[in-house]
């Protein structure tokens, strides 16, 4: 499919570009944060002490959390692909996306705000190859996720590379029940340091754009740009789709963000394959708040594209 | 790199969950799924060594650790019980 931008002149690694051509999204500056939305009947799943959620079954860790401040501190770094060993020294022998003993808890009550706003993906690529991911709304129509959800880059496989044909949505997916149904999006949006060559960790975020409201009923995310500090002193939180649980079962698990630079964030929180694209957040007087997108399973921590301004101003361009 | 999934009895398993648990650097956090004939093909993006977990709702969890080097690598993985994966 074809790639747009609609910057018209040189394009910037944070210039949107879509699989729409003729696509006319607009880098606007807005506000830090954007509020979140509980959609309709949320019987609201309340947030737990110590910015975490509530979840039966889970426990923050506070000791690996508080130890882990310590330890890791990111570079400021353009191209990021070795940033562990960058930022840690030598690679320990094996990277894992589960570190230590695995901390994830089971969502059941997933038709219920926030867990509904997570969305299971299963994703047709351009050389029919499937994959599945995971997705979280910022508004009505639209879901965010990592860029190598909507646009491959880099795979090495005939046919492989570019916008994915389609992506099957399922909100609040719990095993085989889809208390939200599924919907099938066409149209994704990225930025150019993404899709413009083999794909820049830096710039790894993109949007789904659904043909239906289903975001007024299931709620959304909110969104921030936040400083250094905030982001070292917050919890993140993640809930998502792995590939290593029973299918379309939703998991959740959170821990404090060990480092950040401008672009990254970097944390211990567990995931699996399958949960790339899933919201990084924070709860902040009860609402919640994405900060990154989660992407990468690393030597020694996880890592997720940070919501800097370029990234919050496209986010609110692509909010339908 | 590529792959192909049976089960016991040696037929393809579809629909099977591949994705990368270790690796000496950072990998994207996808799933694959295998197609109609049980195989799947992988991009990752350094040397070095890697292990590859497949899981089936019904058949479980398989496993291969394996060295990527300069020549394109192929793996087997084999489930214990016979079936498909969904």
């Amino acid at each position: 499919m074809a790639t747009s931008s609609k910057t018209g002149g040189k394009l910037g690694p944070h210039s949107p570009t879509s699989n729409e051509t003729g696509e006319t999204d607009v880098v606007t500056k807005k506000s830090a944060s954007l509020p979140p939305e509980e959609g309709v009947n949320p019987k609201t799943s309340k947030p737990g002490a110590g910015g975490a959620e509530a979840v039966a079954g889970f426990q923050l860790n506070r000791e690996l959390a508080g130890a882990m401040d310590s330890v890791y501190r990111a570079p400021e770094k353009t191209n990021l692909r070795d940033i562990s060993e960058a930022s840690y020294g030598p690679l320990p022998p094996r990277a894992e996306t589960v570190h230590g003993p695995d901390d994830r808890v089971r969502i059941n009550n997933t038709s219920v705000y926030p867990w509904r706003v997570h969305a299971s993906l299963l994703i047709t690529a351009a050389d029919n190859s499937m994959w599945i991911g995971t997705g979280w709304f910022i508004g009505p129509r639209t879901l965010m996720t990592a860029g190598h959800v909507v646009n491959i880059r880099g795979s090495g496989v005939a046919g492989r590379d570019g916008w994915v044909r389609r992506i099957q949505v399922m909100p609040g997916r719990n095993g085989a029940s889809l208390p939200y149904g599924t919907v099938t999006s066409t149209s994704f949006r990225s930025v150019n340091g993404w899709t413009g060559g083999n794909g820049d960790e830096n710039f790894d975020y993109g949007a789904i754009i659904l043909p239906v409201n289903t975001g007024n009923t299931t709620g959304w995310l909110g969104f921030g740009n936040y400083s250094d500090a905030e982001l070292l002193a917050s919890v993140g939180n993640i809930s998502g789709y792995p590939g290593d649980k029973p299918s379309g079962t939703q998991w959740y698990d959170a821990r404090r963000i060990a480092a950040v630079n401008s672009r990254k964030v970097f944390y211990d929180i567990d995931s699996a394959g399958g949960q790339s694209g899933s919201a990084v957040y924070r709860i902040v007087n009860g609402g919640r708040y994405a900060f990154g997108i989660h992407a990468y399973g690393g030597a020694s921590t996880n890592s997720g594209t940070r919501i800097n301004s370029a990234v919050f101003n496209n986010m609110v361009a692509w909010r339908a | 790199m590529s792959g192909r999934v049976l089960d016991a009895l040696n037929l393809p398993v579809s629909g099977a969950r591949v994705f990368v648990r270790q690796a000496p650097g950072p990998v994207p956090d996808l799933a694959l799924l295998t197609d109609g004939d049980g195989r799947f093909t992988l991009s990752l993006p350094t040397s070095g060594r890697y292990e590859l977990v497949c899981k089936s709702d019904v058949l479980g969890a398989t496993s291969i650790t394996f060295d990527v080097g300069a020549s394109d690598t192929t793996v087997r993985l084999q489930f214990s019980k016979a079936g498909q994966a969904s």
